[in-house]
């Protein structure tokens, strides 16, 4: 396989030779140092196949043996070339081609980010940006394990950074940190105090002393458990101990959730017109050429993006755009009184979803609604059973001295 | 013809010299007396290195002359695949393969 490719790449021609003593002919030509090869006998002529440089000596070698030689076919890339003598530019385009190919695919073009929730995928452009990464940037000059740390550094949601150069991509992968929620270290004396409005439905108390019961009315800001552990001896104080309060509180809250929607919509409808506008992109930036005009009074624009790849990873910063543009004629409709009802509930039920607690208990639910000219109001009342308290740190000025003499606040219970 | 019988008589004398030497200290025969080497594989090809010069070429019979006399290849649908200053390689379904001296 490798010799016909050598041999195609030397040229060579495919002879017929006749005459008296064809062998002689190939005696002398061997003797010559010609290499022959596939030689075949085919009723009276021989046929064989020559190099080129060795064909130029074949006919000294034919003269003396008194032997005809004709040419069947003359094969290999010297004859090519021959017939493309005139066409050298477009050897050169190709090169060219080959080379601009290499080197656009030794530059990043596409920055792909996965895993961010809280921080925003501008952001960690901007902040790589500052830092020399991006689009547009020399694959070699990115060391990936460098502006992991940096990114880890400026922006401090993120709690690690993978980012690995595939063909023109680059691909990060981030884990943002989790936010910590807010805990009073258990060594801190603390008190539950209610940060909503509620009846009391349940005080399970696991450490500090129960100021409320059930059925109690409370406010934002009562004390549920106190942290003060009084110590007793025959009705009288004897010391007072401070303790982080714990206990499992659940109460009635009561919400109300307001919706509004209009009654009359503006629906598109399409008619079959359709314009479309060429264009073409390059290095982030997009020029469009064929412009029909437009003459449609309202319409809906569609863009369509595509960029030049090979395979999914090596995408090259050009592409074409088209727009399509779609009339369509306006139409005011209105909702029925059913539809209205429909959405105004499912906006309500999404945003319930949202503001509660997850342990709470929708215990009971009213849903009223009001119509006017223009819109439809939706209120909804709920009554939900959820853990309330939050813990208040007692602080050094608050804590009693036995020395100092108690409070009358103390003697109430 | 006489001249030809002149000059083989002392190359003789020195080739039994030779073939002793090569056999006891056990060198390549074909390297030292110019011997040509045949390799047979198969029915399909035969591989001739060191000849002298081709006489007969047939689709069916081939006589080539090596130093050691005529060797004479019969077969059917000969083809040489490759003639070399050197070497023959000849392919075909090889039937019989003669020395004749």
């Amino acid at each position: 396989m490798f010799l016909s490719i050598w041999n195609y790449w030397r040229g060579y021609v495919i002879i017929n030779v006749w005459g008296f003593s064809v062998e002689r002919f190939m005696n002398l030509a061997t003797h010559k140092g010609i290499y022959l090869w596939d030689i075949k006998k085919k009723r009276n002529v021989t046929e064989m196949k020559v190099s080129i440089q060795g064909f130029k000596l074949l006919k000294q070698c034919a003269r003396k043996t008194k032997c005809k030689v004709t040419i069947i076919e003359k094969k290999g890339w010297p004859f090519v070339a021959h017939r493309y003598r005139k066409r050298r530019l477009f050897a050169l385009g190709i090169i060219v081609c080959l080379c601009l190919l290499y080197l656009l695919s030794s530059y990043v073009w596409i920055v792909d980010i996965q895993g961010n929730d809280r921080v925003s995928k501008e952001e960690i452009l901007e902040t790589l940006d500052r830092y020399g990464v991006g689009a547009g940037v020399r694959k070699r000059s990115i060391r990936v394990e460098e502006f992991g740390h940096y990114l880890m550094q400026e922006i401090k949601e993120i709690s690690w950074v993978a980012a690995h150069i595939k063909g023109t991509r680059l691909f990060i992968e981030l884990v943002e940190t989790v936010p910590k929620p807010e805990f009073i270290d258990i060594d801190t004396p603390c008190n539950i105090v209610a940060d909503k409005k509620g009846v009391i439905v349940s005080i399970a108390t696991s450490a500090g002393t129960p100021i409320v019961k059930a059925k109690d009315v409370v406010e934002e800001g009562d004390i549920l458990v106190s942290g003060e552990l009084l110590i007793k001896q025959e009705e009288e104080v004897k010391d007072i101990q401070y303790v982080h309060a714990l206990a499992d509180i659940k109460a009635k809250v009561w919400y109300v959730f307001k919706e509004e929607q209009d009654i009359s919509y503006m629906d598109k409808q399409y008619t079959d017109e359709v314009k479309k506008h060429y264009g073409v992109i390059y290095f982030n930036k997009q020029k469009i050429f064929l412009k029909p005009s437009i003459s449609f009074e309202n319409y809906d624009k569609m863009s369509n993006k595509n960029q030049i790849s090979f395979g999914k990873d090596f995408v090259l910063p050009f592409g074409w755009v088209v727009e399509e543009y779609h009339e369509y004629i306006p139409q005011v409709k209105k909702y029925t009184d059913t539809e209205i009802k429909q959405k105004l509930q499912k906006k309500l039920e999404k945003k319930i979803k949202e503001s509660l607690h997850p342990n709470a208990e929708i215990v009971e639910r009213s849903l009223e609604f009001e119509k006017d000219r223009k819109a439809m109001k939706a209120m909804a009342k709920i009554t939900v059973i959820e853990p309330i308290g939050k813990e208040e740190e007692i602080t050094i000025k608050e804590r009693r001295n036995l020395l100092n003499g108690t409070d009358g606040e103390n003697d109430s219970h | 013809m006489r001249k030809k019988e002149k000059k083989l008589e002392p190359p003789d004398a020195q080739q039994q010299v030779k073939k002793k030497i090569t056999n006891w200290l056990e060198f390549p025969k074909e390297v030292i007396l110019d011997l040509p080497v045949i390799s047979l594989i198969g029915q399909e090809e035969l591989y001739l290195e060191n000849y002298k010069g081709m006489i007969e070429y047939n689709d069916e019979r081939m006589r080539i002359s090596t130093s050691c006399g005529i060797l004479k290849i019969e077969g059917r649908g000969l083809h040489l695949k490759v003639m070399t200053t050197e070497n023959i390689v000849v392919t075909g379904t090889l039937l019989r393969i003669e020395y004749i001296i």
